[in-house]
């Protein structure tokens, strides 16, 4: 067994290629991408990077692209909706821009992709794929090559505090399973300060993929807060690779939060282009049932005096399956690094497998590098110490839980989305004890 | 009656003894101090009593206002007035003092059929009793035990 | 502690390093808790701090049976003589 079976169909879909609005440079990559995709296909399980999460089941799935479907209601984007934060809001259903949905008035530009390509042409063709290049992987590939559209935003410099930025993407309720592949380039000029929020739902109680793509540019100076939601329905497939370029003296804070998904990866890569540039990598994942999320990170150090911190947290129930692999590679020119990684598990059940491994390279003499990790169950002594003061056995372990997810939330620098997500995770947590009770 | 009425009570832990028939009487109003060498079998003593669970009780009984203390979980001791001091702080990370004490002091007032205080309520009552104690209250703020 | 209004309270600082300072706070944390209507147990292994919470009753542990009972005299009589003379006497 050397690589997936693709079923004809599959490899149809996954290697066809998006519109390309009459730009040859674009059809060229396009082209390109479909070429590689052709090569490599998806990730085998024999790929060290894939060891742990087998995308086979992906390939025997016959999807299709999303039709035209009935359109979504403001409604039913309910809790989704994040206006009420003063968010600029872009929301996209089954890969297509809503302008009845979105609300994008506000200090950023916030563009689809296609209208960026009339407007800031060269300034697409400059980074779409820069950070995040087809040759990745088999899903960057796939995505470069049949992406519909996205967001675009480029912000330029000194425009100080300009607030959040809500990039929604809904896949809508169908009755086969569908292929979506959003495509997000954010391009965030030097002196600002900005939060992006990106959100990830699925109403279809058929087996959706979401391929995504995140690539940023983080000018100098700037101060960058990136937060991400995944939480689509338990018959989703979710793959987002990442990718950020963190130019000198910017700071980035990265929190990804899963709570939705069948089987989730997550890839997250950032680099630390220039001296003082310095990234938080967090997350958070509340899985339960047959839920599989894997979380890899890769920390690029390829220039003296930054620090990076990198925390992920995990809840498992059930039978779900957590992996988090954090890659630090610190570069010959990469002196004074200071870099911290901790990875911190509870498993709510005995059938819960978490797999926690870090992986430092390091080329610099004149470094700092940690990293820890631990995985069990709730711990005996708090739990007795909560009941000692009369919270019943029930109640402690979901304070105790409750806590656990909070001290990633805490971190959040946006004071609206930290009491948004501790609310949602609040409720995401009692489905997850309410899981637990049923098993 | 005894308010605290301990007859008799032994414990072990992993299959060996350790308490070998403890008897004491406490009533209200009094304190009493329990001393000894190490290995006497004191901390083995408190955590039997605060229903620890690593402990087994192999025999004698314990009674607590009335009530068999020995058949009361943690949590059911705790809400009938039974207080037990930490050795060690037990840190809890991102779960603030006064968001655990009230989580506490209503557990209480539940058991007790009590109304539960409010956040308002909660905070003008723990800030009397912090007083009392000359707790600097910045404690407040911090994690449990931090 | 005081906010949960105890009946009973048990301290159990058998080994715990408290300097003297914490040692006074415990301590007036107690003496503020001491009540007619209730109970305290404080579990020892340094007659010090009894030198702050004077108890009505001191109980000596030894093998898992309390060996001797008196008042407040006998803690000082242990941090006089050790305990080897109880356990002699428990054995």
């Amino acid at each position: 067994m050397t690589s997936t079976t693709i079923s004809p169909d599959n490899t149809g879909i996954f290697s066809a290629m998006g519109p390309s609005y009459g730009l040859p440079w674009l059809q060229q990559r396009r082209a390109e991408a479909a070429e590689v995709f052709e090569r490599i296909g998806l990730p085998p399980v024999t790929h060290e990077d894939w060891r742990l999460t087998n995308t086979a089941q992906i390939s025997k799935i016959n999807f299709s692209a999303p039709g035209t479907g009935t359109p979504l209601t403001p409604e039913q984007l309910g809790g989704l909706c994040l206006k009420k934060l003063g968010a600029q809001q872009m929301v996209f259903v089954d890969g297509k821009f809503s302008s009845e949905l979105s609300s994008l008035g506000g200090k950023v530009e916030v563009l689809t992709i296609q209208k960026g390509m009339e407007k800031l042409g060269d300034r697409v063709q400059r980074f779409l794929g820069r950070e995040m290049p087809g040759q990745s992987n088999g899903f960057s590939a796939m995505n470069l090559a049949g992406f519909e559209d996205g967001a675009f935003i480029y912000l330029p410099p000194d425009q100080g505090e300009v607030g959040l930025v809500h990039l929604l993407w809904i896949t809508a309720s169908h009755d086969q399973p569908v292929v979506v592949q959003p495509r997000n380039l954010l391009i965030i000029g030097s002196n600002n300060h900005i939060t992006l929020v990106q959100s990830y739902a699925s109403f279809s109680s058929q087996p959706t993929l979401c391929n995504a793509v995140t690539e940023m540019v983080v000018g100098k100076g700037a101060k960058v807060e990136l937060i991400k939601l995944q939480r689509e329905r338990d018959t989703a497939f979710h793959i987002a690779n990442e990718a950020i370029h963190v130019h000198e003296h910017a700071d980035v804070q990265s929190l990804v939060v899963n709570t939705g998904g069948h089987l989730v990866r997550n890839n997250m890569t950032v680099h630390l282009a220039e001296p003082f540039a310095q990234a938080t990598l967090n997350g958070l994942t509340l899985a339960a049932g047959d839920q599989h999320i894997d979380n890899h990170t890769m920390l690029d150090h390829a220039r003296e005096n930054c620090p990076s911190h990198e925390l992920y947290k995990n809840l498992l129930g059930g039978r779900a399956s957590a992996v988090f692999r954090g890659k630090i590679l610190v570069r010959p020119d990469a002196q004074k690094t200071d870099s911290k990684q901790t990875s911190k598990t509870i498993l709510l059940s005995d059938d819960a497998v978490m797999n926690s491994q870090p992986q430092l390279e390091i080329y610099a003499d004149d470094v700092k590098c940690t990293h820890g990790s631990t995985t069990g169950p709730l711990d005996d002594e708090q739990l007795f110490y909560l009941r000692s003061r009369g919270v019943a056995a029930a109640d402690a372990g979901a304070l105790l839980t409750y806590a656990f997810a909070r001290d990633v939330l805490l971190r959040i620098w946006h004071t609206g989305m930290r009491e948004y997500l501790e609310d949602f995770v609040a409720a995401e947590l009692h489905r997850l004890h309410l899981d637990q009770a049923k098993s | 009656m005894a308010f605290v009425e301990i007859n008799n009570l032994q414990a072990a832990v992993g299959g060996k003894p350790i308490l070998k028939g403890i008897d004491l009487t406490i009533n209200p109003g009094e304190v009493h101090a329990i001393m000894g060498p190490n290995g006497s079998g004191k901390s083995t003593l408190s955590s039997v009593l605060a229903g620890r669970e690593t402990y087994t009780v192999t025999g004698g009984s314990v009674l607590f206002d009335g009530k068999d203390l020995l058949d009361l979980s943690p949590e059911e001791r705790a809400c009938e007035g039974l207080f037990m001091a930490f050795q060690y702080p037990v840190e809890i990370p991102g779960v603030t003092t006064s968001y655990f004490l009230m989580a506490a002091v209503n557990a209480i007032r539940k058991h007790h059929g009590q109304e539960e205080l409010d956040a308002m309520d909660f905070l003008k009552m723990v800030k009397e009793k912090m007083a009392l104690l000359e707790m600097d209250k910045t404690f407040l703020n911090r994690s449990v035990n931090e | 502690m005081a906010v949960l209004n105890p009946k009973f309270a048990i301290l159990d600082e058998t080994d715990s390093g408290l300097d003297i300072d914490a040692l006074k706070i415990v301590a007036n944390g107690v003496n503020a808790l001491r009540s007619p209507e209730r109970a305290i147990l404080v579990v020892t292994h340094y007659q010090r701090l009894l030198d702050y919470i004077v108890p009505d009753f001191v109980h000596v542990l030894c093998d898992g049976r309390i060996v001797k009972s008196g008042g407040k005299e006998l803690a000082l009589e242990l941090e006089k003589r050790g305990y080897a003379w109880l356990e002699t006497a428990a054995a």
